[in-house]
């Protein structure tokens, strides 16, 4: 096994994934933010309320998904194993 | 008393657009906008690199075997020359040829990258070879794979998009007025600010 080296070799993370996810939403209202607010007053608070949607968001495609695949897709598609 | 809201004009700033896509957030900085261009140049540079830290160097990659790097790459080129460079590097410094297929390609494990002037190769070019464990040989670096490999490409990829989103901004400074028009006359509504209270962030965003 060769040594890691930062930014050549991918992270040991794969069991993990879903906490990449986060920073990637404050990355994206950190950008989003500084080019929309007309000033950057409040900016701060701007960013972390985004950046809290973003997650949010996921979070209830992710239990709706969820819900639809386990409990209403069985229902409308009976599959027989 | 009735408030009214002045409307930016969109104008063109070619220059701005330029910098902002050689170096991300110079545009506005150019602009005039400096810290809003310190703040957008960092945030697209962060994720273009926290991708590459996640997925490594195999996720920047326009000639892949994979469809989806390939496609990706459109993306992430519009980051700037700073994508273009790494995925050159990458193209250049860490592929080799297949001497059965002819072909350059990433090494996979248990290969070795052989050098232009090592002299077990005896080519001009790169080559893929045998490692040899014994001597802790084995490829230049890891592929990455599953998940961390979408993820780093989610984060180099979306970099990319909002960089595009930065160079429109910066090259029709009060392009997005309407939106813009619209959080303002909250504010003035809500007794926060004054429409055009702030002449600097105005003249700058009309690129003068």
């Amino acid at each position: 096994m060769l040594a890691y080296t930062p930014f050549l070799d991918p992270i040991d993370a794969n069991g993990i994934w879903w906490a990449m996810l986060p920073p990637l939403a404050i990355l994206i209202a950190v950008v989003y933010k500084a080019l929309r607010l007309a000033t950057l007053r409040g900016y701060g608070w701007q960013v972390l309320l985004m950046a809290g949607q973003i997650v949010l968001a996921m979070l209830l495609l992710g239990a709706g998904a969820y819900l639809f695949i386990q409990h209403v897709a069985p229902m409308v598609l009976p599959v027989r194993l | 008393m009735p408030t009214t809201i002045e409307y930016e004009p969109i104008g063109f700033n070619p220059v701005a657009g330029l910098l902002a896509f050689l170096v991300p957030g110079a545009g506005h900085v150019f602009l005039g906008q400096t810290r809003r261009g310190v703040l957008i140049g960092a945030g697209v540079l962060v994720m273009f690199f926290g991708g590459m830290l996640v997925g490594g160097l195999a996720v920047v990659d326009s000639r892949s075997g994979r469809l989806e790097n390939r496609i990706s790459f459109f993306g992430q080129a519009a980051v700037g020359p700073v994508a273009i460079a790494v995925d050159r590097l990458h193209q250049s410094m860490f592929k080799g040829m297949d001497l059965d297929t002819n072909k350059v390609r990433a090494l996979n494990p248990g290969e070795v990258l052989l050098g232009a002037g090592d002299p077990r190769n005896g080519r001009g070019f790169p080559v893929i070879a045998t490692a040899d464990p014994a001597r802790g040989e084995g490829p230049p670096y890891v592929r990455s794979q599953g998940k961390v490999q979408e993820i780093g490409l989610l984060y180099t990829v979306i970099a990319g998009m909002l960089n595009l989103i930065v160079i429109l901004d910066a090259l029709f400074p009060g392009g997005m007025a309407r939106g813009r028009a619209g959080a303002v006359g909250a504010e003035v509504e809500a007794g926060v600010r004054t429409a055009g209270a702030d002449p600097v962030e105005a003249a700058g965003r009309a690129g003068a």
